[in-house]
């Protein structure tokens, strides 16, 4: 669908709050909330504990859509007959950021691209995602991932803090029910809102640090390039193998599955569960055999498949900058450090030269 | 019926305890199994007949220990260590490579001559052959639960030996190492579901070495988050028991390991 | 919102990839020690028809109770209502499909992966080269191409294995060598006993074996698959031959969850053994790193 600006709505801060109560008559509310120092994704019963300017939750919005533990099917363990509670609900998962828009879009090509997944497509269509932008930290790079801004990502609204109120802008029919069925809460754009509303994306760029982004041009040959460069070495050496930048990560998608019989062996219930490249069993084959041996292999194969394995399987980076796979690592590898150190003093000093 | 023996050797018998409260699942194992041999739980145990799975709480540390579970291995057909004694020695293991025997016996009793012979702990799988551990401290319901149900069902159980870390990250735990709180989850089997970490206390790695442990940079991390170096390793040491032999200090050591 | 991404969520729910279906094991040989031979036929008569593969393509099925396994399909398409699997009993669900007896019930889905060109071998020579459990998948591409022995031109089957006591498909194999239209060279690790003797007097590696093989090279399809340290080896000497590296096929095995690229377990560089694999041309290891 073509972005029409004349589709754009206000929402005056101060009916945020009537705003968030009716969207949960739709279905299930999740948002932001505040652990302790972090953030995470919850259900909300009392909206005023929606944190509105948050900077990234531990784990992405990607557990309402495929849960890190999930029970594909219950069979008998005679017949082999196979049943599944298996129920989408209604939800709307509110302010999520454009990298997490961006990586749920990513979700939706993997799952539905090849071979679709219809649990994924029916969770994907009874859910509403309402974006809202947000400020960069240190460990931010959805600058050079191109994600920093929602375009191109599936999502039904999305709101744009232009300081006393918020531009909705509005990415799907469904979105666009949500305002027409709440009007009291939204009014239409004005020049001023516009115009500020423009202002956003240069206010946004302006709290980069760009010396701190890494270079992702021809990343993908950049990592074949260095395939064997010492530097992996280096970096797996620090590297736990503890599979948190996996876990973390919105793009993430590998599970292992599992049959766990009952104690009176009738019915079997076959689980799913997230997993990661960075454990060892992850390539282990009977007989004892790893094809991903040694911590350098199994560390280089998670940049290896978000650079390159994503754009071969489903044409799109596989990572979209949202930092949580540094900002959550114990050993605090950062992804952008292994990229610079990647391409190289050389290529960086090239570069500055021509920004200079 | 099916023939289920539950030992207990030199511990604390927490592990057993847990099994204990297992209620809804041996409440299901009534009817099924035979628990011939539970001393802890029954009066009338037997050893004399053939066990079909046969669960080992406790370090064999004493010279009964070790008579037991040999008999125990001869009677049974599948071994099952439970808990981080039987699986590695447990915490009283964990100078084993520091003190000899008289040196443990004298700090603790004052004396080398005690009324039983006692060795040095050892885990349940330096004496015998052990078909599965369960390890934990105490060990983990689920977990016993499912190699319960899997063994019943003859088949073997699947235990992935990934670092504790995964389990924070189910439970948004926010990561302890990174607040410089001590934290031996990243090289720590998981299968507890990180209940430590969620109360704000550091794993203190009671379930062992996941699969191709970091120690380098788990030392390195703990002497940043305020350790020095020997209370660093022995931190690392408390629960691992013989596993602790593979904290290795220097880079020389270390060049050989194993998925490095 | 992009169009193509709105196609996606636009389509009807699509039919559940991962549900398997059920199969009645009909019949079980032992090939070797700890190698059975099953067959199976569905429950559900109409997919017994239907039932479509291509040789080198496999199957996932779910062994009840333990989990579900990717095993070779090493039956040929072309003879219809029964699927056979040659399983190696390995590890914990292997163990327990090998305790399974005619009768019992199953579940399987697939056929899944690329399997083997046969479409473009067409026309051509066609070389096979199995080691020990490769044979499984190779199988299959013997009895098709057999079946449809017209269309291809020389065939030639190397089959190297420990000792006769662990060469599968013995009658099979012994048949085949009598066969006028196929060319077929056995050896054995090592020549021990009688037995031994009797089906072979070659001793030493598959590798030898190629350079007796009187093909054009570029004029032959050239299928491998054994141990995975056999690969090498294996590719190095064909390529010393003069095969060109994309008319050797070889087949891969990686850890496997799902079969559908969905897990990622199975990935070898960029690609999904499952879905782009497990056949992959010698000339993806130009490509594909650590691919062998
Ligand atoms: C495309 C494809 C085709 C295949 N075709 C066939 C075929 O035709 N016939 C056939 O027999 N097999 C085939 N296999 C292999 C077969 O899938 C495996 O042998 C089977 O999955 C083993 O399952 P299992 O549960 O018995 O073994 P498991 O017990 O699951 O063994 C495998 C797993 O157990 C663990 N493990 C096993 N051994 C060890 C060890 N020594 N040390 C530590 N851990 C270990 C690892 O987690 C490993 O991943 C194929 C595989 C693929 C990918
Ligand atoms: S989070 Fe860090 S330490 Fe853990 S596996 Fe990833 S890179 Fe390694
Ligand atoms: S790789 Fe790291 S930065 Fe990129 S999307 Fe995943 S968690 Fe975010
Ligand atoms: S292979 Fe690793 S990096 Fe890629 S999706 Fe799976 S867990 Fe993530
Ligand atoms: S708190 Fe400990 S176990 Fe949890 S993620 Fe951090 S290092 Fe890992
Ligand atoms: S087997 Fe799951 S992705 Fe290939």
């Amino acid at each position: 669908m073509e972005f029409h600006i004349d589709k754009a709505r206000v929402l005056p801060k101060e009916n945020l709050r009537g705003f968030l109560e009716g969207l949960k008559n739709l279905g299930k509310l999740i948002a932001p909330v505040k652990k302790q120092e972090k953030f995470y994704f919850d259900v909300i019963g009392d909206v005023s504990k929606v944190e509105l300017s948050y900077t990234r939750t531990i784990l992405p919005p990607k557990k309402f859509l495929v849960p890190y533990r999930r029970e594909r099917y219950t069979y008998d363990a005679e017949t082999l007959d196979f049943s599944s509670s298996f129920k989408a609900e209604p939800q709307i998962i509110f302010g999520i950021h454009s990298c997490d828009l961006h990586g749920i879009s990513i979700l939706d090509s993997v799952y539905l691209k090849e071979n679709p997944d219809p649990r994924y497509l029916e969770v994907r269509k009874k859910t509403v995602l309402i974006g809202i932008s947000c400020k960069p930290d240190e460990y931010c790079f959805c600058m050079s991932t191109g994600t920093a801004f929602p375009d191109g990502a599936n999502w039904d609204l999305f709101l744009t803090d232009i300081g006393d109120n918020y531009f909705v802008t509005i990415g799907s029919t469904k979105g666009d029910e949500i305002i027409l069925n709440m009007k009291e809460f939204f009014r239409e754009i004005t020049d001023e809102d516009l115009d500020l509303y423009k202002k956003s994306s240069s206010f946004k760029k302006s709290l980069f640090d760009f010396k701190n982004l890494p270079d992702l041009g021809r990343i993908s040959q950049v990592i074949e390039l260095e395939y064997d460069s010492p530097v992996w070495e280096e970096e797996a050496e620090r590297c736990l193998g503890c599979g948190t930048c996996t876990n973390v990560c919105p793009t993430c998608f590998c599970y292992t599955e599992m049959d766990v019989p009952s104690l009176d062996g009738k019915t079997v219930t076959r689980v799913e569960f997230t997993t990661s490249c960075q454990y060892p069993y992850y390539s282990l084959v009977a007989g004892g055999h790893y094809f991903k041996p040694t911590r350098a292999s199994r560390f280089k194969h998670r940049y290896y498949h978000k650079f390159v394995g994503y754009p071969y399987q489903i044409e799109k980076l596989g990572c979209v900058g949202c930092g949580r796979c540094s900002a959550e690592c114990p050993a605090k590898i950062s992804m952008i450090e292994t990229i610079k150190k990647l391409r190289g003093t050389a290529d960086e000093e090239e570069l500055r030269k021509v920004a200079e | 019926m099916v023939k289920i023996g539950i030992m207990g050797l030199t511990g604390c018998s927490g592990c057993q305890c847990e099994i204990l409260n297992c209620q809804d699942a041996l409440m299901k194992l009534i009817g099924k199994v035979e628990f011939a041999y539970f001393p802890l739980a029954q009066d009338n145990n037997t050893f004399d007949e053939e066990f079909d799975v046969m669960f080992v709480e406790g370090s064999v540390t004493t010279e009964e220990d070790e008579a037991k579970v040999l008999k125990a291995r001869e009677k049974s057909k599948i071994l099952v260590a439970i808990g981080s004694c039987a699986c590695y020695g447990g915490v009283q293991a964990q100078k084993n490579d520091e003190a000899s025997l008289e040196e443990m016996l004298k700090t603790v009793y004052g004396k080398t001559e005690l009324f039983l012979k006692v060795s040095k702990p050892r885990a349940v799988s330096e004496v015998v052959e052990v078909d599965y551990e369960l390890p934990g401290c105490p060990v983990d319901k689920r977990q016993f639960v499912y190699a319960v149900s899997s063994l019943l069902n003859g088949v073997k159980p699947f235990f992935p030996k990934i670092p504790v870390c995964h389990e924070c990250k189910l439970s948004e735990t926010e990561c302890l190492t990174l607040k410089g709180i001590p934290c031996q989850g990243p090289v720590t089997y998981a299968g507890c579901g990180a209940p430590c970490t969620s109360q704000g206390v550091g794993c203190q790695g009671c379930r062992g070495n996941c699969d191709f442990p970091n120690f380098k940079e788990m030392l390195k991390i703990l002497q940043e988050n305020g350790l020095s170096e020997k209370d660093a390793v022995a931190f690392l040491k408390v629960f691992r028991g013989y596993q602790g032999r593979e904290i290795k200090v220097n880079d020389e050591e270390r060049r050989n390991e194993k998925g490095a | 919102m992009k169009k193509s991404l709105e196609k996606l969520l636009n389509k009807p729910l699509p039919g559940d990839p991962l549900l398997p279906h059920k199969a009645l094991i009909t019949d079980v040989e032992e090939l070797a020690p700890g190698h059975k031979r099953f067959s199976f036929s569905f429950l559900d008569e109409k997919l017994n028809e239907t039932w479509e593969h291509i040789p080198g393509q496999f199957v996932m099925i779910t062994v009840p109770k333990a989990g579900e396994i990717p095993i070779s399909i090493c039956s040929s398409p072309t003879r219809k209502g029964t699927i056979e699997l040659t399983v190696r009993k390995v590890g914990r669900k292997t163990e327990v499909l090998h305790q399974m007896k005619p009768g019992d019930v199953v579940a399987i889905r697939g056929p899944y992966g690329n399997g083997f060109p046969v479409e473009i071998m067409e026309g051509h020579n066609v070389l096979i080269i199995a080691g020990g459990l490769g044979l499984a998948p190779l199988r299959s591409l013997i009895w098709y191409i057999l079946d449809k022995r017209p269309l291809y031109k020389e065939v030639y089957i190397l089959y190297g294995t420990r000792n006769y006591e662990s060469v599968l498909y013995k009658e099979e194999m012994r048949r085949l060598r009598k066969r006028p239209d196929v060319k077929c060279l056995y050896i054995l690790d090592k020549i021990e006993n009688e037995e031994d003797r009797a089906w072979t007097d070659r001793e030493g590696l598959l590798t030898e074996l190629i350079p007796e093989v009187d093909l054009d090279p570029a004029d032959t399809y050239v299928a491998v698959c054994g141990p995975p340290v056999a690969y090498k080896f294996i590719g190095k000497e064909l390529l010393k031959n003069g095969y060109p590296e994309s008319q050797v096929f070889v087949s891969l095995e990686r850890k496997m969850e799902c079969g559908i690229g969905k897990c990622g377990h199975c990935q070898i560089g960029y690609k999904f053994t499952c879905v782009d694999g497990p056949i992959f041309p010698l000339w993806d290891t130009k490509n594909l790193p650590e691919m062998l």
